[in-house]
């Protein structure tokens, strides 16, 4: 008897996780370096008719807008590459160049995690470097990092802003971009009309759920009488 | 409830201490010495229990919203306007005056905008003392500062040039983690690092220039648009929010 309501309720919460999903995005549309999510839902193999319950995460490979800030510690990837950041859990990728030095003279993320470079960490002290198109940072004092970029198959979010997945390999024909940061790529346009889809759907469900509680009504109270 | 509810309040509120950091810097743009803030974002995450039934299988991590990952003075110099003041000087390039505050702690500021006090001692028209002492009596006149920082200056009637002193600009490892006090000043903190003194023109170090001081390097056309896209991503913000509200009132009626 309560199958059908399980089934619709099911579908109630799976337009809830899309909702979440157009709200996360919505929410970082000002964060740089972001890349906009979207869910799906499978259906399961095991039982015809069932929709699986677990969702899957698929993140956009659009590239961001560019923005000059003229700011010689931001960097921007131009095309495909993601900047190798150290963390307590591994190396985790990121796309947001919003760098800073540390006070141990390491350059690192605005949380605080070193960025790598093909030979480990990048030690600046205070001095002032220049970088080239390839991604190659040289102080004054001569010494040179390669900043590590990597095609990397996004898989999960990470802590601080930072991206997790497994790594294709090192991308050694990336171009960077001093004194510039990307945009999200978060397409506002699609979002609300997500949201609205998801919303209209929503009404449809609770409608089916409320005609199927009349029905079992009637089949409980009135047959019979 | 919905946590939507929650990733859509954490932006409106990120978005609103940006449009202040907006406000704040466009009421700053004819002030002298300002240097513009700006705000970076960060994405939040949390582990999501529920998105895989699997055993074994690490938890799902879904997006919890935003916040203010850091609000940071950017120390790009500022247009250069003439005042034919002589005591007036504008820092061109990497460099601060090291006053004293009251209280005796140290603070820097780039308005450089000095007057002689009533001992003949260099100081800030605002009030803070130079950590230099510099002395010019008061009977010298045609004062001349150098772009290297070097005092000249001629007693009345006489054609003896006299060296008066020589100002020295402060220098930190990473200015953008100054605290900003307010009135053109700024602290020192823990990852700024300490001051290192030099001469003007050394080592990168700023030059000054006599007669001018330096405005506010607030950028009307970038304010502008952070302005457009902060309202903007506040409305959508909204809307998901008005939308949240609109899913609970449908799962409200769900049983009438």
């Amino acid at each position: 008897m309560s199958e059908a309501i399980m089934k619709l309720t099911d579908v109630l919460q799976r337009d809830l996780h899309t909702i979440q999903s157009v709200a996360n995005n919505a929410a970082n549309t000002v964060t740089n370096g972001y890349r906009a999510e979207r869910n799906f839902s499978a259906i399961d193999g095991v039982q015809p008719g069932l929709i699986s319950a677990a969702q899957t995460i698929a993140i956009s490979n659009h590239e961001g807008a560019k923005a000059i800030t003229q700011r010689p510690l931001d960097f921007v990837i131009v095309g495909d590459g993601w900047f190798s950041v150290k963390t307590g859990e591994g190396i985790r990728y990121t796309r947001d160049g919003h760098f800073m030095v540390s006070n141990l003279g390491i350059l690192t993320t605005q949380s605080g995690h070193p960025v790598l470079s093909d030979d480990g960490e990048i030690a600046l002290g205070d001095e002032t470097f220049a970088m080239n198109m390839n991604g190659t940072l040289e102080t004054k004092s001569g010494v040179s990092h390669q900043l590590r970029i990597a095609s990397v198959a996004i898989k999960d979010l990470a802590t601080d802003g930072l991206y997790a997945g497994d790594e294709i390999g090192i991308n050694a024909n990336a171009k960077v971009m001093q004194g510039a940061l990307e945009r999200s790529n978060v397409d506002v346009a699609q979002e609300m009309i997500r949201m609205m889809e998801t919303t209209r759907h929503f009404e449809s469900v609770q409608r089916a759920i409320s005609a199927y509680d009349q029905m079992l009504n009637i089949g409980i109270n009135e047959l019979g009488k | 409830m919905i946590d939507a509810i929650e990733i859509a309040s954490s932006a409106l509120r990120a978005n609103q201490t940006w449009l202040d950091t907006i406000s704040h810097n466009v009421a700053n743009m004819q002030t002298v010495g300002f240097k513009k803030a700006n705000v970076q974002f960060v994405n939040l995450i949390r582990e999501s229990a529920a998105g895989n039934s699997q055993e074994g299988e690490p938890a799902v991590r879904a997006g919890a919203g935003i916040r203010i990952g850091g609000t940071y003075t950017q120390f790009s110099d500022g247009a250069v306007r003439t005042t034919n003041q002589p005591l007036d000087v504008a820092i061109v390039g990497n460099g601060f005056l090291e006053i004293v505050l009251p209280g005796g702690e140290t603070g820097l500021t780039r308005v450089g905008a000095l007057r002689v006090d009533a001992d003949g001692r260099l100081m800030c028209r605002s009030g803070w003392s130079l950590q230099q002492d510099i002395r010019i009596s008061p009977d010298v006149e045609a004062i001349e500062i150098s772009a290297e920082g070097k005092i000249r200056g001629k007693v009345a009637n006489s054609t003896e040039v006299l060296e008066l002193g020589e100002i020295e600009l402060a220098r930190v490892a990473q200015p953008e983690y100054l605290q900003d006090v307010g009135e053109g000043v700024f602290k020192l903190t823990e990852q700024s690092g300490d001051i290192t003194l030099h001469k003007p023109g050394e080592h990168g170090t700023a030059t000054l220039l006599q007669g001018h001081l330096e405005m506010s390097n607030v950028d009307l056309v970038e304010e502008m648009s952070n302005l457009v896209i902060a309202q903007r991503a506040y409305q959508l913000n909204a809307r998901v929010l008005q939308t949240s509200d609109q899913l609970l009132e449908t799962i409200n009626n769900l049983r009438r």
